[in-house]
């Protein structure tokens, strides 16, 4: 009995070893997004591009076993962001995270990344400032608000609408990015007419549409957050006959976001706006993701920048596992591969700041149009490696 | 409201007893608080989670003075909350970065505020207060959002620093410091709360929930009472909020966003009003149901969240703890008794 106990154990051992020698390690990844509320699009998205992305390329880079956490930071709520990147960093011991999104669950995660060495994707927060500044182990595929607030101006000017009108969202971002647009006006010699901050929660444009009409501008930019708003606007404005009347409506691609542009319908024909990227962009990458995106999440689920930010994240992860094939996982020696990386995104090439992780790509100048009886945007100028700063 | 504590009536003694018995501790008081501490040594046990259900469980007590001993809904109480919150948040960013003597600074704020509400609406009643109440919250969420060159806006305070606790005890990832810091406060507060509900104002604030009208025949002021009440519950609940910004070193908008005045009566309605535990309780069941929800289906948890607290509210009336109590009373008597 008692030899037969020892030889079992010795064959249990003998087994455990051998597993342990072959066993694959695996990686935790954290998925740190909205899933609920009036945010959960990004989370979705986020889910959709990580699917498609490990079908086509299988779950195993480097040799590594993935495995994904996802929890639900509830939208821009830092208090909710730090407790979940507490919680997966120090119960769940991931050693990767996709996200948080928004700049604040950015900001307030970044302590505890710092302090747990996990390197951490950026992909739904644009200030600027908030990646390498905060956290040695963060990168950011999403973009920079200057590269989306700045490209426009120097266009306009270039098509001769000088006069320019500047309407903001009364909150941060949105004075972020009247502050750079304004400054990249000035530079390229526009003039502006007149600018105005509309409220965040029920706003009645009709009396901010009498101004705009008063000041007499070529044009419009506009900066709204995503949803209700960035689709009133619109709206308004092309119900108020202005649009008809010749004034060109600019903006930052939120305004004719793919998730939303049905909702703002005929009006969003000839909008111009800046953006990263456009399911339209002229790409055979762009087509196979495109295909495979739409073959996992379905044709009503139309892909926004939340998708392509998450898909360029895994597309980095699956390089930095590459490159540690046979080693042990190390965060730091992956958040050090990916400065200075660059790769082929579905969006255009993009590249990772070498000195703080933040993204450098290609801004698009939009029009909407319909194609085939879709409302899409049509890439009609580029803007090369456009800096976050 | 007649759940609450054994009126006066079935007590047959004499008033110093009644007090005496009502301050004695009871057995199952002392196994909650040491079952609360003994979770630090469950293994595996999320601490950070543990510190926000025990902050959660003192803010609901404070609540709980006013909707449960005074009778007085409160659809705002985020308001003192979020001062407190704001008030070590600020203190932390400016220099003030000891944690103990900025948490007393925050609570003196909230109560100064909490006594201004209450002279506010020491006159109104009824739905009329809800109403202030909820005005209050939304003016003062309004302001914190729009102010981004003090408060940062929508993100949040930044630059917070907060010391050691006592200089020895860093507030580390893991959580450790954040959970005694919690408990140790909450349950000093929560002992300086049940000295009080137990004293003879607090029967005068359960006679002028009752019926305030009799109060004043019997010659006790009621409206000054209502200011106090306001004061007291907001000190706590600025502790509580003072708390939470020092535990997490974070501080944003949603800690005073109309939300959380919501969710905080709810954690009460749940627990219990009137009990001083129903606040913790409703908090341990809440919070920590919200956290496996959410991390099991990080989707749809928001409708196994309401799908539940229907059924809370429609098998347990009064709330969980009240109704187990006269569970267990009648179970209780009918020994004795045995009717049927």
């Amino acid at each position: 009995m008692k030899t037969a106990l020892s030889i079992l154990t010795a064959a249990t051992l003998a087994t455990v070893s051998a597993q342990g020698a072959l066993a694959q390690e695996t990686v935790k990844i954290g998925v740190l997004q909205s899933y609920s509320g009036m945010t959960s699009l990004g989370g979705q998205q986020t889910d959709f591009a990580i699917k498609t992305f490990m079908q086509k390329y299988g779950e195993t880079p480097g040799g590594f076993k993935l495995q994904l956490i996802r929890r639900d930071t509830t939208g821009p709520n830092p208090e909710v962001a730090k407790r979940l990147v507490g919680e997966v960093v120090t119960r769940e011991k991931v050693q990767l995270l996709i996200g948080p999104d928004f700049t604040p669950n950015t900001l307030a995660a970044a302590p505890i990344l710092t302090e747990a060495k996990v390197p951490s994707f950026v992909t739904g927060a644009a200030t600027t400032g908030i990646v390498g500044e905060k956290s040695p182990y963060s990168t950011r595929t999403f973009f920079a608000t200057p590269q989306l607030c700045k490209p426009l101006a120097p266009y306009a000017v270039k098509q001769g609408w000088t006069k320019i009108f500047v309407v903001v969202a009364d909150f941060a971002p949105g004075h972020e990015c009247e502050k750079f647009f304004v400054e990249a006006l000035k530079e390229a010699n526009g003039t502006l007419v007149g600018n105005l901050r509309t409220p965040l929660s029920n706003p009645e444009y009709s009396g901010y549409i009498q101004r705009i009409r008063d000041a007499k501008p070529d044009g419009v930019f506009i900066f709204m957050p995503l949803g209700e708003l960035s689709i009133g606007i619109v709206r308004a404005i092309n119900d108020s006959g202005l649009k008809a009347s010749g004034l060109k409506i600019m903006g930052t691609g939120d305004i004719t976001d793919e998730g939303y542009i049905d909702a703002v319908g005929e009006a969003a024909v000839g909008v111009i706006t800046s953006g990263i990227y456009s399911t339209q962009h002229d790409s055979a990458l762009n087509k196979e993701f495109v295909k495979s995106y739409t073959a996992v999440a379905g044709e009503k689920n139309r892909i926004g920048w939340s998708a392509v930010s998450a898909w360029d994240a895994m597309r980095l992860t699956y390089d930095a596992l590459d490159a540690q094939k046979g080693q042990k996982f190390d965060g730091e020696k992956f958040a050090a591969f990916l400065r200075g990386h660059k790769i082929e995104s579905p969006r255009g090439p993009i590249t990772i700041d070498k000195s703080n992780g933040d993204i450098i790509q290609n801004v698009y100048i939009r029009r909407a149009e319909r194609v085939n009886g879709v409302l899409q945007n049509i890439e009609i100028e580029t803007f090369k490696d456009v800096s976050f700063k | 409201m007649s759940v609450m504590e054994p009126a006066p009536a079935a007590v047959s003694q004499s008033g110093h007893d009644y007090f005496a018995t009502l301050a004695r501790w009871k057995i199952w008081e002392i196994l909650f608080w040491a079952a609360l501490a003994g979770c630090y040594f469950v293994p595996e046990m999320d601490r950070m989670l543990m510190s926000r259900v025990i902050i959660w469980g003192l803010f609901a007590m404070s609540l709980d003075i006013l909707l449960g001993y005074r009778g007085i809904p409160s659809l705002g109480h985020a308001v003192f909350f979020g001062t407190g919150a704001y008030v070590a948040g600020f203190c932390g960013k400016y220099g003030w970065s000891e944690p103990i003597s900025a948490l007393f600074f925050a609570m003196a704020v909230a109560a100064a505020l909490g006594w201004l509400t209450g002279k506010l609406v020491q006159r109104v009643a009824g739905v009329g207060l809800l109403m202030v109440t909820l005005g209050l919250n939304l003016i003062l969420f309004d302001f914190v959002l729009r102010s981004t060159d003090l408060t940062g806006g929508d993100d949040g305070l930044q630059g917070i620093v907060i010391a050691p606790v006592l200089n020895m005890f860093r507030f580390d990832i893991y959580g450790r410091t954040a959970f005694w810091y919690a408990l140790v406060v909450s349950f000093i507060l929560f002992i300086a709360t049940r000295i009080l509900v137990n004293s003879p104002f607090g029967l005068a604030l359960i006679g002028a929930r009752e019926n305030p009208r009799r109060m004043i025949t019997l010659g006790a002021p009621v409206e000054g009472d209502v200011s106090r009440a306001f004061m007291i519950a907001a000190a706590i609940a600025g502790a509580a909020g003072a708390l939470l910004t020092q535990t997490t070193q974070t501080v944003a908008p949603p800690t005073l966003s109309f939300q959380r005045s919501a969710d905080v009566l709810v954690i009460l309605i749940i627990g219990g009003a009137g009990r001083l535990y129903g606040g913790f309780i409703g908090a341990i069941v809440f919070i920590l149901l919200q956290d496996y929800l959410s991390s099991i289906s990080p989707v749809y948890w928001y409708f196994w969240i309401g799908l539940l607290l229907v059924v809370i509210v429609s098998f347990f009336r009064k709330g969980l703890l009240p109704s187990l109590d006269a569970l267990l009373q009648r179970f209780i008597k009918r020994k004795p008794d045995a009717p049927s």
